[in-house]
């Protein structure tokens, strides 16, 4: 305490010598009496002629004395500028150039570079000179440039610091060289360089012209124990780097943090730094390494500190050539059932007719077609040519294929009829798979001895198999044949995709085999787009967070791989070929220099200072307002002023200091002035952040699609708020059905009853009145809110053409249905499903956790968001478009 | 304006607490009749039987009791009169001082005292008027109203002008004050009183620290209509004196009742008025017993 008050200095001492005043000021207000009270007194006759005698001493009580001074001390005290640690060295009298670096690896210390910046600059301006001000990493174009500022008053350069942007890429040296010859500044400038202690580039030229032009340079940093990191991909695979300027000069301990594309943690590993470089290899479970998209250092908060990797594969479309849809084929026993389960971890499978996948402009990357495929000359070339340009053809045999071994649908002749090995009329034993090919893209799976075929269609080998064999059973016989055709693949495989041929389905190998023919689709689609243009999707900004990039930033893949991190090729994911690639900081910068070797002796190099300087005036000054106010109380106290007199005042003051309170009518006015979509505040917070997120996204599509725009979202209590303002309130409600106070039911009742429209989302993909608890409950509370009589919808409904022509209601799930009142002619009061369509505009991955990249839409969400916007429409136009003027519009839309 | 209907509704709130506390009051008090006549009369009360006289009204004879006797016997019955009350509270303003916030004004005391002995008068079927104004009379607990807003409203003539206002009719009249002024010009005030068929109760309402001038330190007295005042710098040193003036005059008030006649009765705001109520009823009896 005492060393406290040592360590404050006052920059106008002279006003301290007020303080001689106050025993002055003692004496004055000891002699002037107080105000005499006042009564009135109705014998007052009496007293006409009466004086006393002794004269009541007039005296302040001591401690209303002692106070009133001590608010004047503390205003003198105020005026003298108290500065908590005052520097005691005598101000150099010099303009200061102040060179405030703001590339990636200053956002490690960057609050702390501004404290040591504010603190440069109120000591220079403090001695009356001019300040100017550089900064080093260069700006996209639409920002302002790397530019000389200068001379600025200490306001100018408090706010132009407080407005640096930090970008994640390193400095350039050669733009700040030439933005410091863009002006003259004075000869007897010194130069404070705030930097961060490391160089990824080498400054030499920057620090030539500086020494040229400045009288002395100083260069000060973080201490070496909090120097920025870098992370790098070593030459391992699974192994990283982590790189400093400078060894530390004790252990730094650190964590890893190993996310997915969704942002969750996956796997942490902590680890502890000395040297300049420490190598990692973290001992991560496969099952999770492919899932990796990206390394943080925790804590760290750079672009340095994170490291992007490829991550997980997209998922992949995938089309079954069948007559059937999914939901009737049998389980068990048909082919599809058996693909679906092996491929349902990375792509997508969908069943329909050949010629319907040809039609449309199919995304899927694979067909896959068991037994005869039965089709036309036509169909026929439409699907050699799909397979030519880039598809991949699966096919399995099955029954009845004999008609069709002559087309040219196979990558090799087959035989006619099949063979069986195992039956009452054979001898021979099942066949087992002896290995896989080398050169293959099968070649690296293991060859598992258990597999045994029964049945298989043959090879003709007749004709030459070279090459086109990518497995083999024990006796020699092909079990896989390929050949490419165009830049696509035909594939065969020899036996069935149900396990009545072999035991082939039943094995985790055919997983196996079917995700590495998967994957040869996307290599495909790689090597056909060769000279295209790595585009930006996600950029990495100088926190280490992901961002949306506002400009289109399109680049080579020559400067892909190679070009240094920079404007023009920052660190992030970038698009190529409907595939992610990343593009981290580490792998693109040189090796890191620490500030010793990088600058000339005639630099000197500092750290950063602790004893920064502190303004206490604004203290005193409250102290000394805390102070009156509190003799004000006791003046109200003292005096017996009436409440009544006292209570408007102490009114005023409590609104002054409960500005919160004023905030909430301001909310009615703003939900009132524009249009504002809300939900329900639950008491679980994931379901209000994803609800948050997803009306966000919805009020951005319906300000981007309709005329709609939506000033924003509110989060609603039934309690508490008033509800009018809304066309409709998404309810979100989980996974217990919260029972609400009566007050809150009121208010919705009349919501409802007014013209409101409530949209209930059970979240769980059922949204059926059977005999759960959560029925039960939601059942309650449909008696509570008096809901009408509800019927599913029906396709015609109006909602299903307020704006899009819908045909079913997707969210997260497309299973439940959607009850609506039964009534045609009004707007329903009530909206109540179960797709969780929340999660589907919040882009919710399934999982859990918000996407930070937003990817590709999948249709759902589309479709989802289509479902949210005719929602709006519907609850804002009413029955509008059930009127028959619109049916012949509709009808061209529907083609017809 | 605002004001205007503010203070007007205050006032009736005022009169309708008074009037209510005087009615819970006077139905507290024991008072047995305090004006029976005594001789025979109009009233309903058997009286006595007395001889045929040649001036008495032929329906007073009993003609059962006359055939049963030999002489011609009548039945009198006793004489009642109706009697008024006058009640009056001065309306001066020295009299709305509030000297601590827990003790009520004396006009408020004054006024729950008169009307609560006029609810108690028409217990006895006797006509509560309020001096000054003849036509504001009750004969009835509802219209005790009018009086209780009479007085809140302070229409009831000035003390001074008391001399001047002829008094009407026989009865007991009563007046609440706090008679401050010099004892002369009370008495010139109080002409009326030597009346031998009117009966005075002066009311005198005090406040305690009128009698004691409890203050410390420095006070700056003024009078009611505030338009002089006086600085007492130690106020505890002349309350000695204060209280030897205030006692000399509450003195010569008791003599100059006592040469009168007058009635009187002290009351202290915050003291029970109850007590104050049953005194005064004690007092009236007395009286009109020694009469």
């Amino acid at each position: 305490m005492i060393s406290f008050f040592t360590q404050i200095g006052f920059l106008n001492p002279w006003a301290l010598s007020a303080l001689l005043t106050l025993p002055a000021l003692w004496f004055i207000l000891r002699i002037l009496p107080p105000a005499p009270r006042r009564i009135i007194f109705a014998p007052f006759r009496f007293l006409k002629d009466l004086t006393a005698q002794a004269k009541t001493p007039s005296h302040t009580p001591w401690w209303i004395l002692l106070l009133r001074l001590l608010i004047l001390t503390c205003l003198i005290i105020a005026f003298a500028r108290p500065v908590f640690q005052l520097s005691k060295d005598p101000v150099a009298s010099a303009p200061l150039l102040l060179i405030l670096e703001n590339g990636w690896d200053a956002a490690a210390n960057w609050k702390e570079a501004q404290r040591q910046a504010r603190d440069a600059i109120s000591k220079t301006a403090r001695a009356g000179d001019d300040i100017y001000l550089l900064t080093t990493a260069p700006a996209p174009k639409n920002e302002k440039q790397i530019s000389l500022q200068g001379p600025l008053t200490q306001a100018q350069a408090f706010s132009e610091i407080s407005a640096i942007p930090l970008y994640p890429w390193p400095s350039d040296f050669n733009e700040t060289t030439k933005a410091l010859n863009t002006k003259d500044l004075p000869a007897n400038i010194k130069t404070l360089w705030i930097g961060t202690g490391s160089f990824s580039n080498m400054p030499e030229r920057f620090v030539n012209a500086l020494l040229e032009r400045s009288d002395s340079v100083s260069y000060m940093s973080c201490p070496a124990q909090s120097c920025p990191l870098l992370l790098r991909s070593a030459d391992q695979e699974h192994e990283y780097m982590i790189e400093q300027s400078v060894s530390s000069p004790q252990k730094r301990n650190i964590t890893l943090d190993f996310l997915n594309k969704s942002g969750k943690r996956l796997y942490s590993e902590k680890t502890s730094l000395i040297n300049k470089r420490t190598f990692i290899k973290p001992d991560i479970p496969a099952e999770i390494s492919g899932k990796i998209s990206r390394i943080d250092i925790r804590n760290e908060g750079t672009a340095g500190g994170v490291l992007l990797l490829p991550g997980e594969k997209q998922r992949k479309n995938i089309g079954f050539i069948s007559a059937k849809e999914i939901e009737d084929t049998k389980p068990y026993i048909d082919g599809i059932f058996y693909l679906q389960r092996a491929l349902s971890p990375y792509a997508d499978l969908r069943a329909g007719r050949l010629q319907a996948f040809l039609k449309e402009q199919t995304e899927e990357d694979i067909l896959i077609a068991q037994g005869a495929l039965n089709i036309s000359p036509q169909t026929k070339e439409k699907l050699i040519s799909w397979i030519e340009s880039g598809g991949v053809l699966l096919r399995f045999a099955g029954e009845n294929m004999e008609e069709n071994y002559e087309d040219a649908l196979f990558p090799v002749k087959l035989r006619s009829g099949q063979r069986s090995l195992e039956g009452a009329l054979t001898w021979d034993e099942p066949k087992t798979l002896s290995r896989f090919e080398e050169n293959t893209p099968l070649s690296s799976l293991p060859a598992d001895q258990s597999i045994s075929v029964s049945r298989q269609v043959l090879a003709d080998p007749a004709f030459s198999l070279e090459g086109k064999v990518w497995a083999t059973l024990d006796d020699g016989t092909p079990l896989i044949t390929a050949a490419p055709r165009g830049s696509g693949w035909l594939i065969f495989v020899h036996t069935s995709a149900a396990p009545e041929w072999s035991n082939l389905p039943l094995s985790g190998l055919y997983v196996g085999i079917l995700q590495k023919i998967t994957d040869l689709s996307s290599n495909k689609t790689q090597t056909q787009n060769g000279k295209g243009f790595y585009k930006l999707s996600a950029l990495l900004n100088a926190d280490g967070r992901f961002e949306t990039p506002d400009t289109n930033i399109e680049i080579t893949r020559e400067e892909f791989l190679n070009a240094p991190p920079g404007l023009n090729a920052p660190p992030g994911f970038y698009i190529y070929a409907d595939a992610e690639y990343p593009r981290a900081l580490g792998n693109h910068l040189p090796r890191l220099t620490s500030a010793r070797e990088a600058l000339p002796n005639s630099i000197s190099i500092l750290s950063f200072a602790n004893d920064l300087e502190k303004d206490l005036t604004a203290l005193f000054i409250a102290a000394a307002f805390a102070l009156f106010l509190f003799d004000w109380l006791v003046m109200i106290a003292l005096s017996r002023i009436p409440m009544r007199t006292a209570l408007p005042v102490i009114f005023v003051l409590s609104l002054v200091c409960l500005p919160n309170a004023a905030k909430a009518q301001n909310n009615d006015l703003i939900y009132a002035n524009t249009l504002h979509l809300a939900y329900l505040k639950t008491e679980n917070f994931q379901n209000n952040q994803a609800a948050q997120r997803g009306l966000e996204n919805l009020a951005r599509a319906l300000s981007e699609r309709t005329s709609i725009e939506p000033g924003g979202v509110a989060a609603i209590n039934p309690e508490t708020d008033t509800l009018a303002f809304f066309p409709f309130i998404y309810w979100p409600i989980g996974q217990t059905v919260p029972k609400l106070s009566e007050n809150a039911l009121e208010n919705l009742r009349s919501y409802m009853a007014h013209g409101g429209t409530l949209l209930i989302d059970t979240q769980d993909g059922r949204a059926r009145f059977d005999f759960s608890d959560k029925s039960k409950a939601l059942r309650e509370l449909a008696m509570a809110l008096d809901f009408p009589p509800l019927q599913m919808i029906q396709k015609e409904h109006v909602l299903n053409k307020s704006f899009y022509l819908l045909e079913d209601h997707p969210g997260r799930y497309a299973s439940a249905p959607l009850w609506i009142a039964s009534g045609k002619s009004e707007v329903s009061p009530v909206l109540l499903g179960g797709n969780d369509w929340a999660a589907a505009w919040a882009n919710l991955r399934e999982d859990g956790g918000l996407d930070p990249i937003l990817t590709g839409k999948t249709r759902r969400e589309e479709m989802a968001l289509r479902f949210g916007i005719n929602i709006t429409m519907y609850a804002l136009t009413g029955t509008y478009k059930a009127d028959q003027v619109h049916i012949p519009h509709i009808l061209k839309r529907l083609g017809k | 304006m605002w004001a205007f209907f503010h203070q007007a509704k205050e006032t009736s709130q005022n009169a309708e607490d008074v009037l209510d506390q005087a009615n819970r009051l006077a139905s507290h008090a024991y008072a047995p009749g305090f004006h029976a006549a005594r001789k025979a009369g109009q009233g309903e009360s058997f009286w006595q039987f007395r001889r045929y006289l040649p001036d008495d009204p032929r329906r007073d004879i009993d003609w059962r009791k006359s055939a049963r006797s030999e002489a011609t016997i009548i039945r009198q019955r006793e004489d009642q009169k109706a009697q008024s009350l006058h009640l009056w509270v001065d309306p001066n303003s020295g009299m709305d001082i509030s000297y601590a916030s827990k003790r009520p004004a004396k006009t408020h005391c004054a006024n729950v005292l008169t009307l609560a002995l006029g609810f108690l008068a028409l217990r006895q079927h006797d006509i509560v008027r309020s001096i000054g104004s003849d036509s504001v009379a009750a004969r009835s607990d509802q219209s005790m109203a009018d009086l209780a807003h009479h007085f809140e409203q302070k229409r009831a003539p000035n003390f001074a002008d008391l001399q001047n206002t002829p008094l009407s009719g026989s009865g007991l009249y009563v007046l609440a004050g706090d008679f401050l002024e010099p004892p002369e010009r009370i008495e010139k005030n109080l002409k009326h009183a030597g009346h031998p068929d009117k009966k005075f109760l002066l009311l005198h309402c005090l406040d305690p620290d009128e009698l004691t001038l409890p203050y410390t330190g420095r006070v700056l007295f003024s009078n009611s209509a505030e338009e002089s005042s006086q600085r007492i710098d130690h106020v505890p040193d002349v309350s000695a004196a204060y209280q030897e003036k205030m006692q000399s005059h509450l003195r010569a008030l008791e003599e100059l009742c006592a040469a009168q006649g007058i009635l009187y009765l002290r009351h202290l705001c915050g003291e029970d008025m109850a007590k104050t109520l049953n005194a005064a009823i004690h007092l009236l009896n007395e009286e009109s017993r020694g009469a």
